[in-house]
């Protein structure tokens, strides 16, 4: 009989990939767990169940989780400390009572803060200030007292993870390429990519589902490169089919930067307060749209101070304790991952062909 | 003259976030309401929200009691009710898509024509400025004759859904989506296109992305619609005199050979049509209008939309592909 697999955040980037691969892969009766139905028009492309589950609410966890022998964890909501920490809480407890035979956790490199050089497994946690980096931290540390209780429970820690649907390291870099000027100059981005390909991070949980190692177990999984920021830029906007980059001086760039910073903080102040009366101005408004549309462009294109801090770091994640232990075998260097990921940028109408 | 007396059947999101704020402004016919939903808090909740005399959980306790019913019901449930009440002599005004089927529509239409009743629909893109203004366009010859067609819609699916009843029975965003789209194409091309090609990425499910191509005499019109990522929002016409290009939720302007041409008030939303609507639903249950969109008029967009599931093709995704590259050479054979 098929196992039955619950996928939290199943309607994300990293959720949906996972639902779409264990239903396509065959042998597994796939669960989709959502928090909103509303985020399920991916996963429902391939009709598998679809359970409404929102990890703060142990009624719905209990419910998604009948019947389930494998877990995997995928729901995070931004920077809400909340659902990370307190939701992973109960859908862990939730996991125990349940009887789950197998767990894993999608953690992050994040838990690490800001360091330099190799990074091992055994790094102590680094606590920043950053709610989710640092709620990221005390989730591993509830999944860690719960395999204790006797969890069989694995974390996995991906680096940044790339690929079709990804919005941060994929789309808004694509979308900057295109929108030119390229505000990165290219000696402020020679600190270290660590990119894992979206499908070499499903090939590790799917390793991880079934090995057999301690409960609470840690790994990290990054992809089979350790390029620069820069050749990633350059990697990408040639596999866009984009004309080569020129570079911003570095005095303008660093000018945009600091001069956007404010306009960021307002921008970002305003519509916290004022977002229904600015939607409906967006709404109503050609010019407003128009006026919107170009300053969110602008913001957008400009990197931020912690951007161009993590563009200028030497760091490099260490995959070898999930290859040794899991058999976790990246196969997606850049020049495999990339053409898929333009020919989906380009498909789904984020960039125009060249 | 005193309202008539209408049902508004199903309390769910359409009806919060388009009728609610409409009916507000028409006090007399909120008033005259008889509120329908099997969740009966909800259906008490809008009662009290809107002034309504009452509140049901079935849609069967208005029969023979309203003159007219509104009928805002998760898609499946349009054709049986909607029939249903058009037997018992009801008007009614459904929202989109009214049917799967032409043969469902010509059902409603014949139903509502042995009972005398009127039939519409909300295909709210008809009634905005600009799509009229650009039907009276090509109409007149202004574009000379019709070349090419290209309309682009697509945003993250992010209706505030109570249920996944969207993703059941494998119609996605060519049927909820698309029938705003596909509509408005038949319309002004004034008649049924034939499909020349249809692709969707359904894999067994509810499709998300979908891509059309249709041709009507020398016109080639090229849709794609999204429920995944955001798309250009926007449509082009080409003919040999001209072009009009537009803003998909651009509702009272576009633009005539690159110039801009304003085809109504700006400051209009969602809402405005729909009170527009209302007051039309009111006057053809009064005798005093004809409809603005009446059942017979979707037919041609119905039947385009199921004959593209009929000939259904899969959209080529080499990035999901790439997923068997994991298992090339060996150890995730079986999952234990």
């Amino acid at each position: 009989m098929a196992s039955r697999i619950l996928v939290t955040g199943a309607g994300g980037f990293i959720g949906a990939r996972l639902v779409e691969v264990l239903h396509c892969a065959g042998g597994w009766q796939v669960v989709a767990g959502v928090r909103r139905w509303s985020t399920a028009a991916r996963v429902a492309r391939f009709g598998v169940e679809l359970a409404q589950c929102d990890i703060r609410n142990a009624e719905q966890v209990a419910r998604a989780l009948s019947g389930v022998t494998h877990l995997v964890h995928c729901a995070v909501t931004g920077d809400d400390r909340a659902t990370i920490v307190e939701g992973t809480r109960v859908l862990m407890e939730g996991a125990l009572q349940a009887g789950v035979r197998k767990v894993v956790h999608l953690s992050t490199v994040d838990v690490y803060g800001r360091p330099e050089g190799e990074v091992l497994e055994d790094r102590a946690y680094a606590v920043t200030g950053r709610v989710y980096g640092d709620s990221k931290i005390e989730a591993e540390q509830a999944v860690r007292a719960m395999a204790a209780r006797g969890l069989p429970v694995t974390i996995l820690r991906p680096t940044l993870v790339h690929g079709p649907f990804g919005a941060t390291f994929t789309v808004a870099y694509a979308q900057r390429l295109q929108a030119a000027p390229w505000l990165v100059p290219a000696a402020a981005a020679q600190g270290t990519c660590n990119l894992v390909y979206v499908d070499d991070l499903i090939g590790a949980i799917l390793a991880a589902l079934e090995a057999r190692t301690a409960p609470g177990e840690a790994f990290n999984i990054n992809g089979p490169e350790r390029p620069s920021w820069n050749e990633y830029f350059q990697a990408l906007n040639g596999a866009l089919g984009f004309a080569p980059l020129v570079y911003a001086e570095p005095a303008q760039a660093r000018f945009a930067q600091k001069a956007m910073e404010p306009v960021r903080a307002v921008a970002k102040a305003t519509l916290k307060r004022l977002k229904p009366q600015i939607m409906a101005l967006y709404q109503r408004s050609e010019l407003a749209r128009r006026f919107m549309k170009a300053a969110e462009a602008r913001v957008r294109n400009t990197p931020n101070a912690n951007e161009l801090e993590a563009f200028g770091r030497r760091v490099s994640f260490s995959s070898a304790k999930a290859a040794r232990l899991l058999g976790y075998q990246p196969r997606f260097p850049m020049s495999e991952a990339l053409p898929l990921t333009a020919a989906w940028l380009r498909a789904s109408g984020f960039v125009l062909a060249p | 003259m005193p309202a008539p007396r209408i049902a508004l059947i199903g309390c769910g999101a359409v009806a919060e976030a388009f009728y609610v704020p409409a009916l507000r402004k028409r006090a007399g016919l909120a008033r005259s309401l008889v509120v329908v939903d099997p969740d009966r808090s909800r259906a008490e909740k809008m009662r009290a929200s809107l002034g309504a005399s009452e509140a049901v959980t079935d849609y069967r306790q208005v029969l023979g009691r309203v003159a007219g019913a509104l009928v805002l019901t998760p898609h499946h449930l349009h054709v049986p009710i909607t029939l249903e009440l058009a037997r018992h002599g009801v008007a009614v005004l459904c929202e989109k898509p009214l049917a799967e089927t032409a043969s469902e529509v010509d059902a409603i239409v014949e139903t509502g024509r042995a009972q005398k009743v009127p039939v519409m629909v909300n295909q709210t893109r008809r009634l905005f400025p600009a799509s009229r203004e650009v039907r009276r366009l090509i109409a007149e010859g202004a574009l000379g004759e019709l070349r090419e067609l290209h309309y682009e819609l697509g945003a993250p699916f992010d209706w505030p859904a109570a249920t996944p009843a969207y993703f059941r029975g494998g119609r996605g965003v060519l049927f909820d989506t698309g029938v705003h789209v596909v509509d408005l194409v038949c319309w002004w091309l004034g008649g049924e296109p034939q499909i020349v090609d249809y692709a969707d990425d359904s894999r067994g499910g509810t499709e998300a992305v979908a891509r059309i191509r249709l041709r009507m005499g020398g016109v080639d019109a090229h849709i794609h619609l999204s429920w995944l990522t955001k798309l250009r929002n926007a449509y082009r016409i080409v003919g040999s005199k001209g072009c009009i290009e537009g803003g998909a939720y651009d509702l009272s302007s576009f633009r005539l050979n690159g110039r801009r041409r304003s085809a109504g008030r700006a400051w209009q939303v969602y809402e405005d049509f729909v009170a527009v609507l209302l007051d039309n639903f009111a006057d053809v249950i009064a005798g005093r209008a004809e409809p603005l969109v009446s059942a017979a008029d979707v037919r041609a967009a119905i039947s385009v939309i199921d004959t593209c599931y009929a000939q259904r093709k899969a959209l080529r995704e080499p990035w999901h592909d790439a997923w068997q590259r994991l298992f090339a050479q060996e150890r995730w054979a079986a999952n234990g």
